[in-house]
């Protein structure tokens, strides 16, 4: 079965400026279909502790982020910088969501475990944890 | 890999870098997220986590970025062990994105895009896949890859019906010669 349609020849850019003027035109993006990309979540799959670090990572580059955005708005109040603060905190609490739940993942994680029961010192130090955290 | 943008509005280019993401880059990435328009097809991309897969899966996925102005002007996730279309070995771009500010209409630099696909066709031909790379198009983005010249495919991928495209060894050459002097080692 003959699967392409076209070389697309009449539409190809011919020259370096008409490739630059195609992303004037365009969006640039590729992506994957939702069967493929769960596939590939299957075939390269990330553990709940490297996403929490790497989620850590976006939260402390979010923190200095909302930081400076304060103190911009501070010496010089605008919306365009309110507007940028809103959506940094709308950011930050969607990652300290994803954080959440990937604590909750790994405590489920390890509540799945089997064999492991928690030693007096570890179940005090979780619910002095817990005391801290509410 | 050193490469060359061009600022849209003055036409003034300017030198800039593609080189393998590195967990910093996503600082960087940051600056993208309060001004991604809410309707982009690839608003809610979590590129966090396709650059940590690139760096967890060296031998079979790799991340790049695309740094000019001590900024991220775009990003693009490859797997490298892929089979095309006509079941020969090829690059797949999984996910490419540019910053906010290069896209249409009011885009700040030129060939952030294009400067991403030859460096996966680069890689292709470096890594003996005869040039050949593969992707599944966002719909906006259709037009972009037929202007790069890519071969477009009758058969859609997935649910979505995504139009898939394909560089060949032939428009492989094509396309990495006519952005000739935007790359260079």
């Amino acid at each position: 079965m003959k699967k392409i349609i076209r070389a697309n020849k009449n539409r190809t850019a011919r020259t370096l400026r008409e490739i630059g003027a195609l992303e004037d035109r365009y969006q640039v993006g590729a992506t994957v279909s939702r069967a493929n990309d769960q596939h590939l979540r299957a075939k390269y799959p990330l553990s709940r502790s490297r996403l929490l670090r790497v989620k850590m990572e976006i939260l402390s580059g979010l923190g200095k982020q909302i930081a400076e955005s304060e103190t911009a708005l501070r010496a010089q109040p605008n919306r365009e910088t309110t507007f940028k603060l809103q959506r940094e905190l709308i950011e930050l609490n969607r990652v300290l969501l994803q954080i959440e739940n990937l604590a909750l993942d790994l405590r489920q994680d390890l509540a799945e475990s089997g064999p492991f029961v928690p030693g007096k010192e570890t179940e005090k130090a979780m619910v002095l944890a817990a005391g801290d955290i509410r | 890999m050193r490469i060359t943008l061009t600022e849209k509005n003055t036409e003034r280019t300017l030198g800039g870098e593609i080189r393998p993401a590195r967990i910093e880059d996503l600082e960087l990435w940051l600056q993208w997220l309060p001004i991604m328009p809410p309707d982009a097809e690839d608003a809610h991309w979590e590129w966090d986590e396709f650059i940590a897969q690139g760096l967890e899966y060296r031998d079979e996925l790799v991340a790049f970025s695309l740094l000019a102005e001590n900024k991220l002007q775009g990003l693009m996730l490859l797997e490298l062990e892929s089979k095309d279309a006509e079941g020969n070995a090829s690059i797949h771009v999984l996910r490419i994105s540019t910053a906010p500010w290069n896209r249409s209409p009011n885009n700040r630099y030129r060939f952030a895009g294009s400067l991403l696909i030859a460096q996966a066709v680069k890689l292709g031909f470096e890594l003996e896949r005869d040039g050949r790379v593969w992707l599944e198009s966002l719909p906006g983005a259709e037009g972009f890859y037929r202007g790069l010249g890519m071969i477009e495919l009758r058969e859609k991928s997935g649910e979505e019906k995504l139009t898939r495209f394909r560089f060949d060894p032939v428009t492989a050459r094509v396309f990495l010669g006519r952005m000739q002097g935007r790359l260079e080692r």
